[in-house]
Formats: structure tokens, sequence, C-alpha cells
């Protein structure tokens, strides 16, 4: 199976059908996408295809095939944060940090369709992705941040 | 219906440390590579009041070069002038590492991106017998200040060696000790390079007034922020060791039923999974985590039926029903007093103060 992560074309040896999640985890080494519930709800696991947001642990690795997958760690590009990567760290959008990269990459998957969301928009975008420290104000803050300062959001 | 027993707290099992840090000091900074360790030994008392504690025998008897018994934290200026601090504290999100960091990075009038703190890797840090309670900042933060205090004389002593200055014309500013006569400086790095120096301190060591802090009481980004918002950060679930599995529980459907029989069969022929049955004990293994779900459920498992319990639904009503000495009488709970009587009240039942 061919999979083109963050740009760059990998083969991978995983049966078809096991969820994206843990082909970009256990056999990538890409462990910035998180397991939080293994059923896609919480969050923690979101990664972009073709720019969409999807839950990574509830989608077989074949669907990813012929996809452009994006995962936290190709956020940044020669050592510069996204926008909303840079909002996170400046707002301190974050607690123990497990659930942050799901945050971001949701939040990137946002703004690609939607490059200015407005606060109810935000929460409705973001509302499948869970916060156990619960630091959902300053989330939506950040969005807020990179959708401003945004061209490249 | 059966009376409610209260687990136990895993610090409540405490049986104290198995072993006790027992190098030599020499050995230690070897280890390290050279530079300027700090050790912080705790008081009896503190290291009884604390988790920190730990308490023995220490040392091997080698003179004045033995460890020291009870250890709290250790503070190492390498020789590149970098710092290292080790605490068996860990980070949950509570922002330990950057509030640790943050009163090293006082003490040493040092940018914080020069601090690296090792936190619960047992195999390098002090013991520690856990983070909980609250304690990480009235114990741990206290102990880490006056290490890296004393760290700073230190490097005060060395620099007004070097230079044949006063102690009193030198100043630690930015990882450099300046004379402020001179306008010379020494870098950290250039005054720990070659050095093999140790100092053992006690809990009495001076640290710097809250009056004249700098960097704490200030807000300070997150020191690790970089890492978890790049998905850069290993958390414990992220990390991979040789030969290991990833294995999950096979729980009873309610709270103290018991496993009676179990039929693996389908889970066992399962590629690559490994069903472990020990006892009351059902749990499978897998190199592969996204077969774990799949394998557990495919157990069939049969449980005892406990005694109906009270769950979310009926719990008030169980509490109304089993109080000791009955619910009372509504118009007791509009007084001035009632709030006093409460917390006496759940002190006798539960022999805990809220006082």
């Amino acid at each position: 199976m061919e999979l083109v992560v963050n740009g760059r074309r990998r083969t991978s040896s995983s049966d078809p059908e096991r969820p994206l999640l843990y082909v970009l985890r256990e056999e990538f080494d890409l462990t910035g996408a998180k397991y939080g519930c293994g059923e896609g709800q919480c969050g923690a696991c979101t990664v972009l295809l073709d720019g969409e947001a999807v839950r990574s642990c509830r989608v077989p690795a074949r669907l990813a095939q012929g996809k452009q997958i994006t995962t936290i760690e190709g956020l940044e590009h020669d050592g510069k944060l996204h926008p909303l990567q840079e909002a996170f760290i400046e707002l301190d959008a974050m607690q123990c940090g497990y659930c942050t990269p799901g945050m971001i990459v949701a939040g990137v998957g946002l703004l690609k369709k939607n490059p200015h969301p407005a606060e109810a928009e935000i929460r409705r975008a973001m509302q499948g992705n869970i916060c156990r420290c619960g630091t959902y104000p300053r989330i939506v803050q950040a969005v807020r941040m990179a959708a401003q300062g945004g061209s490249h959001a | 219906m059966p009376e409610f027993s209260i687990e136990q707290e895993r610090y409540e099992l405490f049986e104290g440390p198995a072993y006790h840090f027992t190098p030599d000091r020499r050995d230690f900074l070897k280890l390290l590579g050279g530079g300027i360790l700090v050790l912080l030994t705790l008081e009896p008392e503190d290291a009884e009041a604390q988790e920190s504690g730990g308490r023995g025998r220490g040392g091997r008897g080698g003179g004045g070069q033995a460890m020291p018994e009870n250890l709290g934290a250790w503070l190492h200026v390498r020789e590149d002038g970098g710092v290292t601090v080790y605490t068996g504290k860990v980070e949950v999100g509570q922002n330990a590492r950057t509030s640790l960091v943050a009163g090293v990075a006082e003490e040493l009038r040092l940018d914080p991106k020069h601090i690296d703190l090792i936190m619960g890797d047992t195999q390098l840090v002090p013991y520690d017998m856990g983070t909980f309670g609250s304690q990480t900042t009235p114990r741990m933060a206290p102990q880490i200040h006056k290490v890296a205090a004393v760290a700073r004389e230190m490097l005060v002593d060395l620099a007004a060696q070097q230079m044949k200055a006063d102690r009193s014309a030198l100043r630690v500013e930015n990882g450099n000790v300046v004379n402020q006569a001179s306008g010379k400086k020494l870098s950290f790095g250039e005054l720990s390079k070659g050095q093999e120096l140790s100092r053992t301190i006690s809990a009495n060591a001076q640290v710097t007034l809250a009056t004249e802090w700098k960097t704490l009481g200030r807000d300070l980004t997150k020191v690790n922020a970089r890492d978890i918002v790049t998905g850069r950060h290993r958390y414990s679930p992220d990390m991979v060791r040789p030969g290991m599995l990833y294995g999950r529980i096979v729980r009873p459907p309610a709270y103290t039923a018991k496993l009676q029989s179990a039929d693996t069969s389908a889970a066992e022929k399962m590629a690559g999974v490994t069903v472990v049955h020990d006892g009351e004990f059902l749990g499978v293994a897998c190199a592969d985590s996204s077969k774990l779900a799949p394998a557990a459920a495919a157990i069939k498992a049969q449980w005892s039926t406990p005694t109906p319990q009270p769950n979310s639904n009926d719990v008030y009503s169980y509490f109304k029903a089993h109080v000791r000495g009955g619910v009372q009488p509504a118009a007791e709970v509009t007084d001035t007093g009632f709030q006093e009587r409460l917390l006496s009240k759940l002190a006798a039942l539960t022999g805990i103060s809220l006082f």
C-alpha cells in the first residue's frame, strides 16, 4: 500500500483495513496523532485527508491511498510553524497537551474551509475534539487569532 | 446490601524504596560528565513528612565522598554551561515542568532555554514517592530553588578565584558572571569546564527573596510548548521499547463481579494476539494495538452477578436511605450552624476533618 504522508511517499505493509492511526503511529512512528478513545469520539487522532479533518482511528488505511495525508508533524515548514501552532503557544492553549495535536489539525482543517470563522462556527467545527483539562476558551481564541493573522491559515 | 469499603490509593500501600542510591559523588560527576553538582539532603523530619522520603542507610563509608541519604533534588551545571536539574516529580498537565524550570532560571539568572529538567526517569532522578496532593510547589520547588541558588554562589566563587576579584563586585546575569568594576565576564561554561565540584547542602540554603524575583511571578511560555504543538513530545503511550506489546484488560461488567469462565479460543486464533488468562485476570496483548479491541471483544467471559449496587441514577436515594442517624429535617438546613454541623458529621462518619 502506498501512502503520501506529509508530502512524502511511503510504503505500508499493513493490512489495508488497519485504521490509519495505527499505521501512522506504529508503522511510521508518527506519534503526534494520539490514541484517545479509538472510537472516533474524542478527536485526539485527527489528521487531514486532502485537507479534510478526519478521525484516523476510524479510517481504514486503504481509504487514504491516493490522498494527501497531513499529520501534526507536517504543519511545520522549514522551522516555521503554522499560524495556529504559533497561536497555541502564544495563548498557552494547552495544559497537558495530549489533545493539542488533534485540536490544531482540526482547527487547520476548519481554517482551510473557512478562513475567517465566527466564534460559533469554531465551536461547532471543534465540538468533536475533547479536552479533558478544559482549555476550550483558549483553544477558540487561538483559532480566532490564527484566522485574524492568517493569510497562511 | 453490603457495606462499601474504601479502595486504597496507591500511596497508602507504600512500603519504602527497595534500594538507595549509594554511588560515590566523584563517580556520579564522571557519569554526568564533569562540571558542578549540587545535591540537596532533606532534614529527617522533612523526609518523613514528604513523599521524597526514602530514608535508610546512605553512603558506603567512603569518607566525605559518599553520597548522602535522603536526597531531594540535584542540579548539574554542565561543562557546556547548560544546566540539568533532576527531580522525581512528573509533568501531568499541571505545568510543573515550567514552574520548576522558572525557579532555576530565577536563581541562576539564566534563560529557561538553557535549563533541562529531567523528570521521573527513575534511572536518573532522586527517589520520589510520586506526584500527587499538590506537593510539587510547596515541597519540590523550594528544594530546586536551593540547589540552584547554591550552584550560582559556587559559580561566583569560581569566578572570584579566576578573576582575582572580590565576590561583592561580581554579578550573575544571562549565563555569565560579570565583574561590574572591570566589565570582564566568564560564562557558566568557562567556569564549569574541567571542574569536578560537588557540594551537598541541607534545607537551610538562602534563596532569592520574592520581592527581588525577575522571572518568577511573571508570565512564562510553557517551556516545551513547541514540542507539544508539533507532535514531537512523546507521552508514555508514544514510547516504543524493543519487543513491546500493547495490552488491553478485559474488565468485568460490574464492580466486584467475579470471573467464572472464559472462552478465549476465537481470540487465540487471531494472528499476533496473545491471550492472558491468569486466575481472575483476563486480557489480550499484541504488537498491533488496533487488534486489541476486536480481540478483547472476541473473548466470551462469564461473570458472576454481584449484589445490586447504587448507580448514578439512584445514588442519592441510596445515601438518604443509608445515612447513619437518619436524614435531618429540612428546617435545620437553613439555620446558621448547618455548615459546621455538617462538617462535624462528615468528620465523624469518615474520620477526615474538613475544618
